[in-house]
């Protein structure tokens, strides 16, 4: 039944059309593990005709990430598909553990979540995927509903219950084929079917205020176990004024990757990082930086400027 | 944007008391203040109560949605905020006032208490004091039993001196209906609906275009969570809005929803005014009891540590609309309203989404249910029954109301103006098909 669900989500949502190249984005965790097991077994039993690769983002946590890491790889010899890795390190030059020796223990989850957004899409581009699918259950989604609203962030707010996600042409489109199956559905199918997984939280993630959506997740669906996908299809059917200001998606005008702004985040943090100002792009940035650019790269008498400016506007109170 | 609320640093964003100690009211700069608002802004008496009537005020001025002379009528609970909000409103029309408000108010009580579980020597000090209250402010003015949602009509004669009888029989009624809800959360919406279905009904046949409802920005962003959590997303700023709209010809109006609970109630100790505590399905229940007592816990516990968060949920439902979410059904009609709340419904949605999803659930289920021996043919066709019993309403409510009717084992008690509602609806459908075919 488990898997006879996921097979109507994919179906009914046109996740994937045949001869395409899905990459899954493989963490070792329970989700990923139990997306890799049903995406292959799927495409099996009805001939998606799918080319599967496991692709996983190896951010450099000594401790975390190369345990998980070796969860991959055991999945990649158990459901015989091909595993590719990309690290921060190669493709940043950073890896999380050299940055959190920069930066220190607060904030460091800004680095590691853009990164990894940008670091899935290089990945996938590298293996030709056509599309990238993650393993993301119906308790996140909720999750981030509830804390997009908090945050106000009306943007993700209408794009978060999206079961694809488009950022145009030329991107790699993403889908959650789990966005339906309950966080509990997963912990259970993959006890049953005896699944390899790996589970321990990162040791550098205190990620204090989603934890605050999460308990809240939880308790609600004690109250009433439909909240859960209450919740996505509140997201799903709600209606943002047209009137309303939206950040226009733009590339980057170093890396090209999709931004809200001339520079992407991770070209900013990076710089930040380069430079010794790590507290850059952290919190509200500067608007002469964000609307002159950096990226003025003749101008660096200009770009030192701003660096200051931004150094000093962000005093710690500021940060946040 | 503000991607780095994910970690550790939120220390930032909390509120600092320590350094802060103000001497001065940041306002009139002479007086020593009595009340910090929000953050960090102490304000003496004379300008926070100046403060609080300008932003009641501006809350008609801006949107001009009331008319000099209109019968506007004011819901009152006798809660902290409508005993700010009644109090508004007299000062606005008392002498004192510099530009006086021009609308004809009337007032409005609601007692619920027969599905409170109130005894009737309570509800009837309840309904003494508030009569007295009433009688004070010279308005004209309504007190409604719960039951009467139940009564066909709103005459004057039937408004003054229900039928006894009447009202007996028909406070059975609903104790049943309501002890038939299985869930707090079930109850608490439903009540929600059959309230505002009731002064909806008395404003209407009492002549009122307007209602005003005290809702504040600490209850709105509580609502807000809540009504999403409940599967209500595509009526949120029906709920939380300035105007509710959704009724035919009556306009529910929000005037205080720029106030916190904080403000209301430092209004009401300045003026030493005294709410009257109703105690209601959860006052003395564990967060945990209902949807909407989970999110208040939830929200006021991190407004305490985040000061911002209730405005910030608020200017989030700002940006939400009602949309168009009725679409022209197959036939080309226009689907009507659910036949609870009112609202628009929201369930034509695409085969790939949560509500697609929860239904082929409960085909697999249902035909796993079938091919399965074990379970008695008793049990089958019980439940088969009550799946037919509810598929009847499938088409005619919203995604949120048929929630609601999950936790309602029994339906037919519903009051007689949903279903004559929904009769007029059918009947009005088969006769426009006649028409078109003939």
């Amino acid at each position: 039944m488990f898997e006879e669900e996921i097979h109507q989500t994919i179906i009914s949502g046109n996740l994937f059309s045949s001869g395409e190249t899905v990459a899954i984005g493989a963490s070792g965790g329970k989700d990923s593990t139990v997306l890799a097991y049903i995406m292959k077994l799927l495409n099996e039993k009805y001939d998606y005709g799918l080319n599967l690769v496991l692709l996983s983002v190896d951010e450099g946590i000594t401790g975390y990430r190369d345990d998980s890491l070796e969860t991959v790889k055991r999945n990649k010899e158990q459901y015989s598909l091909p595993l590719k890795i990309v690290s921060y390190q190669e493709l940043y030059n950073w890896s999380m553990d050299s940055i959190v020796r920069q930066i220190g223990m607060k904030n460091n989850c800004t680095f590691c979540g853009v990164f990894r957004r940008q670091a899935l899409d290089r990945g996938a581009n590298l293996i030709k995927a056509d599309k990238i699918c993650t393993g993301h259950n119906a308790d996140d989604i909720a999750e981030t509903v509830i804390m997009n609203i908090l945050r106000g962030d009306i943007a993700r707010l209408r794009r978060c219950t999206a079961i694809t996600t488009c950022s145009d042409d030329d991107g790699i489109p993403r889908c959650k084929p789990l966005k339906y199956t309950y966080e509990k559905e997963i912990v259970m199918y993959a006890y049953f079917k005896n699944l390899d997984y790996f589970s321990t939280e990162c040791i550098y993630s205190p990620n204090a205020y989603r934890g605050y959506a999460r308990a809240y997740i939880k308790d609600l669906e004690q109250v009433r176990p439909s909240s859960i996908l209450d919740i996505i299809h509140s997201g799903e059917v709600m209606c943002i004024k047209e009137e309303t200001k939206m950040p226009v998606q733009t590339h980057c005008e170093r890396c090209g990757y999709i931004s809200s702004n001339k520079l992407c985040k991770a070209c900013i943090l990076l710089e930040g990082l380069n430079k010794g100002l790590p507290k850059l792009g952290i919190g509200k940035t500067p608007k002469t930086y964000r609307t002159e650019g950096a990226s003025n790269s003749q101008n660096l008498v200009h770009v030192q400027t701003v660096l200051v400016r931004a150094r000093q506007k962000l005093a710690p109170e500021m940060v946040l | 944007m503000c991607t780095s609320l994910e970690d550790g640093g939120l220390s930032y964003l909390k509120i600092n008391n320590e350094s802060y100690k103000a001497t001065i009211c940041m306002k009139c700069k002479v007086k020593s203040p009595q009340v910090v608002i929000r953050v960090n802004d102490a304000f003496c008496r004379e300008c926070f109560l100046m403060y609080c009537t300008h932003k009641f005020r501006s809350a008609f001025g801006k949107s001009k949605i009331i008319r000099d002379g209109e019968k506007v009528l004011v819901a009152f609970s006798g809660g902290q905020a409508s005993t700010a909000m009644l109090h508004l409103v007299k000062e606005g029309k008392s002498v004192r006032a510099q530009k006086k408000l021009r609308f004809v108010p009337g007032l409005i009580y609601v007692d619920e208490g027969a599905v409170l579980g109130h005894s009737n020597e309570d509800r009837q000090r309840i309904i003494d004091r508030i009569s007295e209250l009433f009688m004070d402010s010279g308005y004209e003015h309504h007190i409604i039993k719960l039951e009467q949602v139940f009564s066909e009509e709103f005459s004057d004669a039937t408004l003054l001196s229900p039928n006894n009888a009447e009202v007996k029989t028909s406070q059975e009624r609903l104790q049943q209906l309501f002890d038939s809800v299985q869930t707090i959360t079930a109850k608490e919406q439903f009540l929600r609906t059959l309230r505002q279905q009731l002064i909806s009904q008395v404003a209407k046949s009492q002549g009122y275009s307007k209602v005003i409802i005290g809702d504040t920005s600490s209850r709105l962003s509580v609502a807000l969570l809540s009504s999403m959590a409940q599967g209500k997303g595509a009526h949120i700023a029906y709920d939380t809005s300035l105007i509710d709209d959704r009724y035919d010809q009556l306009l529910l109006i929000r005037p205080m929803r720029e106030f916190t609970s904080k403000e209301v109630t430092m209004y009401n100790r300045f003026y030493g005014l005294n709410p009257l505590v109703v105690p209601t399905f959860t006052t003395k229940a564990t967060s945990g009891a209902s949807i909407d007592k989970l999110t208040e816990t939830f929200v006021s516990g991190l407004q305490a540590e985040f000061p911002s968060t209730v405005s910030t949920i608020m200017r989030t439902g700002d940006k939400l609309s009602n949309g168009k979410v009725s679409m022209p059904d197959a036939d080309g009609n226009t689907t009507s309203p659910c036949m609870l709340c009112l609202a628009p419904l929201d369930i034509s949605v695409a085969e790939s989404s949560a509500l697609g999803s929860v239904r082929y659930t409960n085909q697999l289920a249902a035909s796993r249910k079938s091919d399965s021996p074990t379970s008695s043919a008793d049990n089958i066709s019980a439940s088969l029954e009550r799946s037919c019993d509810l598929n009847s309403y499938d088409s005619s409510c919203c995604y949120s109301c048929q929630r609601l009717l999950e936790d309602m084992p029994q339906p037919k008690f519903l009051p007689g103006a949903v279903f004559s509602r929904e009769q007029s609806r059918l009947a009005m459908k088969s006769y426009i098909e006649e028409n078109l075919l003939s």
